[in-house]
């Protein structure tokens, strides 16, 4: 029997991800959002406000895409006739 | 006839420093605080996928096409590559364990991620990557800091 050592960071993938992966799109995206605005804006003035409304905007899209997708697949895909 | 339009200028030196580090580009340039938000998003997402799918979601021999991606993180995704060849491919952290393969039986390791930690990890990576390929593209055509100001005017 192998046992399972205790978690070691950066060297084993992290445990219980599987539960609450969908969590990893905000720091994902806060982080594309900081990369995205620090190379896109001319100045640096507005910086973390334009951040922030950005990473706001994008976790906003995608959960409204999974909705969307969520509402296609349990809703109306159901609804259509069977061959 | 003249032109008015200015011969863009490529800022190769600083483009390869960007790519090797993020953000030091930027910093090369005279764009300090430019460099130091670049190295955060490339770096913090870099580690963030580092840290939910551990050092084996990079690696350039097993996951090639997601290697592309990453490389584009430059000194972070091969120097996480060589550390997963070093500690956990060699066995030196982690046992050795046979797994059998249609061709035979391979040696993985017993931290060898095969779950949605490690998917996540290795798209995490795959982004910083690119968005660092983003930050160098930039960098490239980025005139230093002094000459831009008369640019801007």
């Amino acid at each position: 029997m192998i046992l399972q050592a205790a978690y070691i960071p950066f060297l084993q993938p992290m445990p219980t991800v599987a539960q609450w992966w969908w969590l990893l799109l905000i720091p994902a995206c806060a982080a594309i959002s900081v990369t995205w605005k620090a190379v896109r804006l001319d100045t640096l003035e507005h910086f973390w406000r334009e951040t922030i409304t950005m990473t706001v905007h994008s976790v906003l899209a995608m959960a409204a895409l999974a909705a969307a997708l969520m509402v296609l697949l349990r809703v109306v895909i159901p609804m259509l006739p069977m061959p | 006839m003249t032109d008015n339009f200015a011969e863009p200028t490529f800022n190769i030196p600083a483009a390869i420093l960007g790519w090797l580090l993020p953000g030091a580009g930027h910093w090369k340039v005279g764009e300090k605080a430019r460099g130091m938000l670049v190295l955060l998003g490339v770096g913090g997402l870099f580690l963030l996928g580092v840290l939910v799918g551990g050092v084996d979601c990079v690696d350039r021999r097993e996951d090639g096409m997601w290697f592309i991606a990453q490389a584009g993180a430059g000194g972070l995704a091969f120097a996480t590559d060589e550390l997963n060849t070093a500690v956990l491919k060699s066995g030196r952290v982690g046992e050795l364990l046979p797994l059998a393969v249609q061709s035979g039986t391979v040696m993985v390791s017993s931290f060898k991620g095969a779950g949605p930690a490690n998917e996540i990890g290795t798209l995490l990576c795959g982004l910083a990557g690119m968005m660092n390929v983003i930050a160098v593209l930039d960098v490239l055509y980025r005139p230093c800091s002094g000459a831009k100001k008369g640019a801007v005017e």
